[in-house]
């Protein structure tokens, strides 16, 4: 299991990695973490003819606080999220779901070395990074020599593994916007680190009592994480009781027909989402509850 | 992890000087491998080398249309490019070293000439100045295959129409075994109660943490060094020899540090052949370190069993027939122990109970998967699970308590010696004891009293509580009982015992080390009979040239009985040896002498004595003392095995299911164990905690599964799923000591023991839970959650939230 030959460069700087990417023309991988891109290349599914090595650059470690929201820099790794260290001070008060969540992403090796920016680049639909992007409405800087953009996470993730940045464009930080009253991510892995058979987020936004938003995002069920609409608009008009919430976990789960695989056929991982979202909303009502400033 | 309880000082007194067995001595190596000085087989400091990589088929029944590797031998860093066609004459066939009568032996090639039978075989080889050089090599080699339909499945494989996996063979079926005892017809026309049902269980892996390797060395000599992960280093010394048509003096075979094991090194496979030929082709030091793709593709799988069975039983209880028609998958070819694996099984089905009439039927089928071969268990967990899974399903058919009905078909302790329905005899053990341990650290009677009263507890997890007994038949021999059975190996082993000129004692055995401590388990051995400190003898294993009278290596739960009574033997000749030459120049009587603290003195007058270096010295220069037959004090012992001593055990499990996800927790586990004589308790624990991970592993969690197309679908680490530290419960580990009557230690093999109950606890713990039978493993949630789903109360719980 060894890589085909490739180039390997550690940019100096952003400019340096944006370079190195436009001249490339498609032919080069960046590479951070390298906790997905490493097992491609050993199995040879990737063969970049160049890597691009952007772990170091200080442009992508930079978080931010501010009335927009909260940034966080593509370079910060899961282990700093979970410890707090994410380069923007007060983010975990602030948006304190990213810090349960990011345990709950393999182990402590993979957590110290995967990046935030690698993970939702990377679009894989049972990502936790990406279902909170999805679930948040985060938006996504791209950056290329010309400029930046930004993209909404719901555009960003295309399909499976793919997503909206161009050949010549480096995912430099994820904004989010809004920040909810509380928030909490739940999935099913076989194993504790493992990919999630389904995943659920949900989120509430409230001004005192009132429910101003509501949203539920569903990860490891389709191509790409999903939301479920259908029940957000139920759980937005309404209160969240026993029987609303059962109606949204139903809601939820109605129109998926997530792929079988070796982990379960279709209509075990839709009943999961049923049972997730069920679960998530009541541990979103007791947060609520219990005044969790989230 | 572990939560023991030490283990009872043996009574030693009756054969010896002893207080290192039942002690726990610490292993020598435990120091250099947890600070990085381990040497494993890739860190060797051989220096340069040339590696291999391997073309594997990547149809899973094939012919070779077309087959060019032209152009990857003029690839960078590529020495040589070999095919079956360059292996001619010694292109295998891989050795099969127990041959059952009537089993059908299909040539398995090292490489394959002109069809593959699974994916993953190997059908070339590059050699190159490095792995990486190498694999990019073999994506240049030019190769057309001819699809040809698959079998995967053993049942689907024995169907008439099946295609055929060895047209030469003309049907799928490689093995069958029939036996019968006592009156079956009747027993099950008259039983007032019958309970029947198929099971299965999962094809498996042993995935040792280290995979495969192997480095070969010629020499200016004309020998050839050859490192390997093997566990019966004389045995491949002698099949390998006899594959290439040399001399088995023109190998050196040395088993460097050991990542695991489990049965996986049991065997010589196809790479080690390529490899060793091709070392000898080139005159150059060629590596082969199987990565972890490749690990799954082609290192033996294991398990994979389908039984239905039947069990008749009077309407108290009491057994009056079993039947078990098994179906077992063998892959493509027959792996080391041929059919060796499922014929254990039947050995083992009707687990240690007292079955007066008896049908067990054995069919094995090839199909295009990767060799079915030995896992840790071997055979014994499938039979375990099937018919402890009966039992359970018997007890709730009865209303009876699932022990009580166990204890009712076990043979008491008054009845050991007792042989068992299917042939061997159980040569000691106490079933009642053993449940009487479990029962009262699992907490059996306070769980069955709580679950009767009323709880608030949240309905959507389920508590349950399973138990499993077995008894595990170790130390295989003795040797003319082994011919029949189509081994090609004695059951014997040789252990030489010599003290040193610097007083110390070197002890050399053909059980190899593989991590269990044998080293330090033999140490203890002769240490009680010397009269010296474990440090002070040094044990060789797992090298050829070293160890003269090698055999079997670390297989099958042997090496404490075999090895360790051969190392008794020795060491008690050596004593003798040491008194009778210290006799003469104290000039007192050999009797009047004892061995302590490396020295052999006069009985009460420790002043009056020698020490072993001194004695030593004498004997090496003879300046006193004439030289007798032998001129050192060196004893040589062999031992094989007069039956096959008993290990049992009790394992009890309390499960918490949740029933909407399907997810099991294990909330209490516990092993009452029985190897007899228990010679270092820590390292006996180890033996058993690591099993019973795996054991677990195979309960809740790791299956390999093939597509129709015979692609496996779980060859990867991500999706071959291994316990990890996380997943494992806490262990409580209890010893229950009987001795063995059949040797001299009183000791019974411990490797395999804690990977045999758990599937059969934890399904009876789950089936207990949901008040459904769960006969199909693994129980992942997936199948959790259906089985709950059969469960009326659980089906409308899942209408709204509770």
């Amino acid at each position: 299991m060894k890589p085909a030959p490739f180039d390997y460069v550690r940019a100096s700087d952003l400019d340096h990695a944006l370079e190195l990417l436009a001249y490339s023309e498609g032919e080069a991988k960046l590479i951070a973490g390298g906790q997905s891109l490493n097992p491609m290349l050993r199995l040879r599914l990737a063969a970049p003819t160049l890597l691009i090595d952007i772990s170091r650059l200080p442009e992508l470690r930079r978080s931010e606080d501010s009335p927009n929201g909260l940034r966080v820099g593509a370079g910060i790794t899961h282990y700093e999220i979970e410890r707090g260290a994410t380069g923007a001070a007060g983010a975990l008060a602030r948006l304190p779901v990213l810090g349960r969540t990011a345990p709950l992403i393999g182990h402590a090796p993979i957590r110290t070395r995967g990046t935030f920016g690698g993970s939702i680049a990377h679009a894989d639909p049972a990502s936790e990074w990406c279902l909170l992007a999805r679930l948040l409405d985060a938006r996504v800087t791209a950056r290329n020599m010309d400029g930046e953009r930004e993209i909404p996470a719901e555009t960003f993730f295309e399909g499976f593994l793919t997503n909206a940045l161009h050949d010549d464009e480096i995912l430099t930080s994820v904004l989010f916007p809004s920040l909810p009253t509380a928030a909490v991510v739940l999935e099913l892995t076989r194993r504790h680190g493992d990919f999630a058979i389904a995943a659920v987020g949900a989120a509430v936004w409230m001004t005192g009592t009132t429910c101003d938003s509501f949203h539920l995002a569903l990860g490891g069920v389709g191509s790409t994480v999903l939301r479920a609409t259908a029940a957000e608009q139920l759980l937005t008009a309404g209160s969240l009781t026993e029987a609303a919430i059962a109606e949204a976990a139903e809601l939820a789960a109605q129109d998926l027909a997530p792929s079988a695989d070796i982990h379960g056929p279709t209509e075990y991982r839709r009943h999961l989402v049923k049972v997730l979202t069920r679960r998530a909303l009541s541990d979103l009502v007791q947060q609520i509850e219990d005044g969790t400033d989230d | 992890m572990s939560d023991t309880e030490p283990a009872p000082q043996p009574d030693t007194a009756a054969h010896g000087v002893g207080r290192h067995i039942g002690s726990t001595v610490g292993r020598a190596e435990d120091v250099r491998l947890v600070t990085g000085r381990g040497q494993y087989l890739a860190d060797l400091p051989v220096g340069p080398r040339l590696e291999l990589a391997f073309l594997r088929a990547t149809d899973a029944s094939a012919r070779i249309v077309h087959l060019d590797t032209t152009e990857a031998a003029q690839s960078e860093g590529v020495v040589a490019v070999y095919t079956a066609a360059d292996m001619a004459g010694v292109n295998g066939p891989v050795p099969v070293v127990w041959q059952q009568p009537g089993l059908l032996l299909p040539d398995y090639p090292a490489l394959a000439p002109d069809f593959v039978r699974y994916a993953g075989q190997p059908v070339a080889a590059v050699v190159a100045s490095s792995r990486a050089l190498a694999e990019d090599a073999l994506h240049l080699i030019d190769v057309d295959y001819e699809p040809l339909p698959p079998v995967v499945e053993p049942l689907a494989a024995l169907d008439p129409d099946a295609p055929i996996v060895h047209p030469q063979l003309r049907t799928n079926e490689g093995y069958r075994l029939a036996t019968s005892t006592g009156d079956v017809a009747t027993a099950f026309t008259d039983a007032p109660v019958v309970v029947e049902a198929t099971l299965s269980i999962q094809r498996q892996t042993a995935l040792p943490m280290e995979c495969r390797s192997i480095m070969a060395q010629p020499g200016a000599d004309g020998r050839t060094t050859v490192w390997a992960t093997i566990q019966q280093p004389h045995l491949f010394r002698d099949h390998m020899a006899a594959v290439l048509h040399i001399s088995t003096d023109q190998l050196h075979i040395v088993v460097p540090d050991l990542g695991g094991s489990f049965g996986a090194y049991y065997e010589i496979y196809p790479e080690d052949i390529v490899t060793v030929f091709a070392a000898m082709a080139l005159n150059a030091t060629v590596c082969y370190l199987e990565d972890r793709q490749e690990s799954f593709l082609s290192t033996v799988h294991a398990r994979e069993q389908v039984h239905r069975a039947a069990l008749a039983l009077t309407s108290d209880g009491r057994i009056l027939g079993f039947r078990d028609d098994i179906v077992a998958n063998l892959g493509a070819f027959v792996d080391y122990s041929g059919a060796g694996t499922a014929t254990v099984t039947t050995t083992c089905a009707c687990g240690p109970y007292d079955v007066p009439a008896t049908e067990i039927e054995l069919r094995c089928a090839f199909t295009n998967t990767v060799r079915v071969g030995a896992y840790r268990g071997f055979g014994m967990p499938e039979a375990t699970f099937a018919i402890e899974r009966m039992i359970d399903m018997a007890a709730t058919r009865l209303q009876m308590d699932p022990v009580q009905l166990r204890l009712k078909n076990l043979p008491g302790p008054d009845r050991m010696p007792y042989t068992m329905a299917t042939g061997p005899a159980i040569d000691s053990g106490d079933f009642p004891s053993l449940f009487e341990s479990a029962k009262e650290a699992i907490g059996y009677d306070e769980f069955l009293a709580k679950r009767a009263s009323p709880t608030n507890g949240a309905p959507r997890r389920r508590a349950g509580i399973g138990v499993a007994v077995y008894v595990e038949l170790t130390g295989s021999g003795p040797s003319n009982q082994m011919a029949p059975r189509g081994y090609r190996s004695p059951g014997w082993e040789g252990v030489s015992a010599e003290v040193r000129r610097d007083g110390t004692i070197r002890v050399c055995s053909g059980s190899s080390h593989l991590g269990q401590g044998i080293r330090t388990g033999l140490s203890q051995i002769a240490a009680d009979q010397l009269g010296v400190n474990p440090a002070q003898v040094v044990v060789i294993t797992g090298d050829t040239d070293l160890v003269r009278h090698g055999n079997r290596g670390s297989i099958g739960s042997r090496s404490a009985v075999v090895a360790g009574n051969a190392a008794h033997g020795a060491a008690v000749e050596l004593a003798a040896k040491i008194k009778a030459m210290a006799a003469g120049l104290l000039e007192v009587d050999a009797q009047d002498l004892v061995l302590h603290g490396g020295r052999v003195s006069v009985r009460g007058a420790d002043e009056v004595g020698l020490s072993f270096r001194e004695l030593a010295e004498e004997a090496f220069m003879r300046q006193r003392t004439a030289v007798a037959e032998h001129p050192m004090l060196e004893a040589i012992s062999f031992y094989d095995p007069t039956g096959l001593p008993a290990s049992s055990g009790v394992h009890a499990a309390r499960v918490e299911v949740d029933v909407e996800t399907g997810e099991v927790e294990i909330v209490d586990y516990v092993i009452v164990h029985d190897c007899g004589v228990v010679i270092n308790p820590a390292l006996v624990d180890g033996q058993v905690l690591g099993g019973t991970a795996q054991g677990i592993g195979g309960a809740l969690l790791e299956e390999l599964v093939y597509d129709a197309n015979g692609q496996l679908k779980t060859a990867s680490m991500m999706d071959y799923l291994v316990p990890t530290a996380a997943e494992m419960p806490t262990v409580k580990i209890l010893h229950q000591e009987t001795r063995s009557p059949l040797n001299p230690l009183g000791v019974k093999g411990a490797g395999e023991a804690g990977t045999i109950a758990p599937p059969a606890a934890l399904a009876n713990a789950v089936s207990d839970a949901l008040g459904v039978p769960a006969n199909h493993l693994p129980l992942s949630p997936a199948t959790v959650w259906r089985l709950a789903r059969q469960d009326h109360d659980v089906a409308g719980a899942e209408s709204g939230p509770r």
